[in-house]
């Protein structure tokens, strides 16, 4: 390139303002100085929130509904094993349950029907086969006498079925499907 | 916590006068290719200052000047590109509030600029630090990260557009 267009070019200086800009960019206390702190306050509160998100999804799938018989999980027993309770009680005499749930869970009951009480003892369904219900609850289960009694629990997209049946002894046991 | 610390080394190494000192030693031929790159003041003095910032929070070790100097144009042409990227720069060389230029300097260096935006920026930044700053293409190629070879044929290719627009030999 000509020399012309090189000397031309090296004649170009930066403006006195800039070089006042950088000086007071050293003078300022560190805690309140720069852009890239502001970057990286950014950067790590983008990380906080997306933490956050993270943690709030592990979090809220983990509260599926949970049944409840005897302070027993039944939701977290293995599937087809059977949890035996109420010894000695007619296979006609209502089966109280808790349902533990935030979140909008379906009911469901084949042979027998069901009472829904909120946990303050308030009825909110009478002897329905099946209901949607949005948090904790009592059900209270009347079986049929002469039909395997199945409770279909939806919740969170997780169905999962429970099966009653009463021995000659009049034990109960509901086995999760 | 970690800022904290930065900070605090901040305070203890860097004053002032350090930073006037190497304001002075890099700062003209950082704006100059800065402006280069992207063609306005404005944004040539944010890339500088940005550098400067940039220096401040990290302070790197240099081993000597040269080492020193690569740093500061590799950071400016780095942060220059960022700026083009970001902001969709299209590079249109205005210098009327930024020099005091006599008149056929100035007009200079409009047709130089003029012809500079019309290069892809990877033709224009080589051909600055080469032919315009004085860098060797061994230290082009340093400053840019790239290799030998690939300044060579990029300085080739920017030489012979150039010439066409400023019609004249190189």
């Amino acid at each position: 390139m000509s020399q012309r267009y090189a000397d031309a070019y090296r004649s170009i200086l930066p403006p006195d303002s800039l070089r006042e800009k950088v000086l007071s960019t050293s003078d300022v206390p560190a805690t309140q100085n720069n852009k890239g702190r502001i970057v990286m306050f950014r950067r790590f509160a983008c990380l906080a929130a997306c933490l956050a998100v993270v943690a709030a999804g592990v979090f809220v799938s983990g509260q599926k509904p949970q049944l409840q018989v005897n302070n027993e999980i039944l939701s977290s027993v293995p599937a087809a094993a059977s949890v035996p309770f109420a010894a000695r009680r007619s296979m006609t005499q209502p089966v109280g349950l808790v349902l533990t749930t935030d979140s909008r869970t379906e009911l469901s009951v084949q042979g027998g029907t069901m009472n829904i009480f909120s946990t303050d003892t308030q009825l909110l369904f009478e002897n329905v086969t099946q209901c949607e219900v949005d948090a904790d609850c009592i059900i209270l289960l009347q079986p049929d006498a002469a039909n395997n009694t199945v409770l279909q629990v939806n919740g969170r997209g997780l169905p999962a079925a429970y099966t009653l049946f009463a021995d000659e002894n009049g034990n109960y046991t509901l086995t999760r499907e | 916590m970690r800022l904290l610390d930065v900070g605090a080394k901040m305070k203890q190494q860097f004053s002032p006068s350090a930073t006037a000192l190497l304001y002075d030693r890099h700062a003209a031929q950082m704006y100059r290719t800065a402006l280069a790159v992207l063609g306005n003041t404005q944004d040539a003095e944010d890339a500088v200052q940005d550098v400067f910032i940039s220096y401040m929070r990290t302070l790197p070790q240099f081993t000597d000047e040269n080492h020193e100097k690569a740093w500061f144009l590799r950071s400016v042409v780095n942060r220059s590109r960022d700026l083009l990227r970001r902001r969709s720069i299209r590079s249109h060389f205005s210098l009327e509030e930024a020099t005091d230029l006599p008149a056929d300097t100035k007009e200079d260096v409009s047709a130089l600029f003029e012809a500079l935006s019309q290069l892809p920026e990877k033709y224009r930044t080589v051909l600055v630090l080469h032919a315009l700053e004085g860098f060797s293409v061994e230290e082009t190629a340093n400053i840019l990260n790239a290799g030998v070879s690939a300044v060579k044929m990029r300085l080739a290719r920017a030489r012979e557009k150039m010439k066409i627009l400023l019609k004249e030999e190189i």
